[in-house]
């Protein structure tokens, strides 16, 4: 009876066996692939951490801020992209451009320089943040990762791409297209977070095998670009919230320290706002004496 | 028929300056306030740097309340109106070379034009009779807000109004400060009605 339920036991645990090694070789077959390229915020920063830290201290902002952005380059000889369509450097320039053009006008801010992507060393972490500051005269830096992970066959496959807070997941499915954009923002001399901001994009298509990779050149560009208008979307909101924490934070909590930078320019302004008070108060005067 | 005798003429030729500056933006490096001219000696900028803008809305507040506060208390008190636009626009400017050394250029009527509403509701205080006290205490009280709005809350901090040009609180306080100063002065002398 035992020697039953034992031969019983080992040939359920050969055919699941069987069926797991079928299961990967149908994962990760010709037919069904997923080609994925990707950068890390994570791994560039921290290139030899597992946990990112977590710097105390309060950021001295020095206003109007001199502000750099970048993409961070992927680590040495790792998930650079494989397999799948390229995430050129013009692409990369271009997404770049258009998040800096919505925060130009900002007035808090003096400039957004675009540093070049030779300036970055894969893993360079705070060190090679603190050259390029020192060359491009920066005080903080917007450092934007990506990951983009097309699936060209039904499975189950699912991403979970490591961001500065947590792991993020999707599922993948026949001919999507993931892409996922993150921004940091820190403040370069004390290594701190300022605020953080995710912009994803889902692109789901079917296509045929004669013109599938043309099909998904097409929507990898289509993924970054809806990426990086949600990411832009989004990095508005956040600045919104951090201005608010910076303004409302009570003095032993102080979230940044703000500043004015020498030979700065300065207006006395009234506004909208007072004018009109006072002319409701004009107003009421008015009244109150007609009345007399 | 306008009583030329009662017409606001300080009021009405300042802010006309202020106007006119706009017009002609080319006059700006001559007579803005900018801390490193002041200190080489061009001191007319520390009366003329206050009818200086940094564009059609900061302007544009910035003079309807000038005017209106200004021509109101210069008639109805027209000395204490001319005591103070001799004297605001050089304390300021002084304030903020004391008080603000960062502040390498400035620009803006609103220290005149916050001094010029305190120095009418305390004026209109003063004079009683048909006027409502509790709308000069709130204007008053206005003016104060906005002070401890700005100082406190950090309100200014990322005030937008010109790219590049941010808000400084110190010349509203000083504006309402010479003010006081002023109505308290002329108190001592008979007004000349």
């Amino acid at each position: 009876m035992l020697n039953q339920r034992t031969s019983i036991l080992v040939a359920g645990l050969l055919g699941a066996g069987l069926a797991l090694s079928l299961a990967g070789c149908a994962t990760w077959g010709p037919g069904s692939r997923k080609s994925e390229k990707s950068s890390s915020v994570v791994d560039f920063l921290y290139p030899k951490q597992a946990e990112p830290l977590i710097t105390p201290g309060v950021p001295v902002l020095r206003l109007p801020l001199r502000v750099g952005i970048a993409f961070v380059p992927p680590p040495a000889g790792g998930r650079g992209g494989y397999g799948g369509v390229e995430f050129s450097e013009a692409q990369k320039s271009d997404l770049l451009n258009r998040v800096a053009a919505e925060f130009r006008a900002n007035e808090f801010i003096q400039s957004i320089d675009v540093i070049p992507t030779t300036y970055l060393r894969p893993g360079g972490g705070f060190e090679n943040l603190d050259q390029v500051r020192a060359l491009l005269g920066l005080d903080v830096v917007v450092l934007l990762a990506f990951d983009q992970v097309q699936f060209t066959d039904q499975n189950k496959l699912s991403l979970a791409y490591w961001t500065i807070v947590g792991a993020y997941l999707f599922r993948g499915n026949k001919n999507d297209t993931h892409t996922l954009l993150e921004a940091v923002v820190y403040d370069i001399a004390s290594r701190k977070l300022l605020f953080r901001a995710p912009g994803a994009s889902n692109i789901s298509a079917s296509s045929t095998v004669v013109e599938v990779r043309d099909r998904l050149r097409r929507d990898s560009a289509v993924g970054f670009n809806e990426a990086n208008k949600d990411l832009i979307k989004n990095l508005q909101a956040e600045l919104a919230a951090f201005k608010e924490r910076v303004k409302n934070a009570p003095p032993e909590a102080q979230v940044a320290r703000i500043e004015h930078r020498p030979g700065y320019k300065g207006g006395g302004a009234l506004g909208p706002g007072f004018a009109g008070a006072l002319a409701l108060l004009g107003l009421v005067r008015w009244l109150h004496r007609r009345r007399q | 028929m306008i009583d030329r005798s009662r017409f606001p003429w300080a009021t009405a030729a300042l802010a006309g300056a202020a106007a006119l500056l706009m017009l002609v933006p080319a006059a700006g490096p001559a007579l803005g306030y900018d801390r490193a001219a002041i200190f080489s000696g061009q001191l007319w900028r520390l009366w003329t740097g206050h009818f200086l803008h940094f564009g059609a809305a900061h302007f544009g507040w910035n003079a309807a309340v000038f005017t209106v506060a200004g021509a109101w208390v210069e008639t109805v008190a027209p000395g204490r109106a001319r005591w103070f636009y001799g004297l605001a626009p050089a304390i300021v400017s002084a304030v903020l070379l004391g008080f603000e050394p960062a502040l390498a250029l400035f620009g803006g009527l609103s220290g005149l034009a916050t001094g010029l509403v305190v120095l009418l509701a305390l004026d209109r205080l003063k004079a009683g009779g048909r006027e409502p006290r509790g709308v000069w205490l709130a204007v008053l009280g206005l003016v104060a807000a906005k002070q401890i709005l700005e100082w406190v809350a950090g309100a200014e901090l990322f005030v937008v109004f010109e790219a590049g040009v941010r808000p400084v609180p110190l010349a509203h306080l000083a504006g309402a400060l010479t003010a006081v100063g002023v109505f308290f002065v002329t108190q001592r002398r008979p007004q000349k009605r």
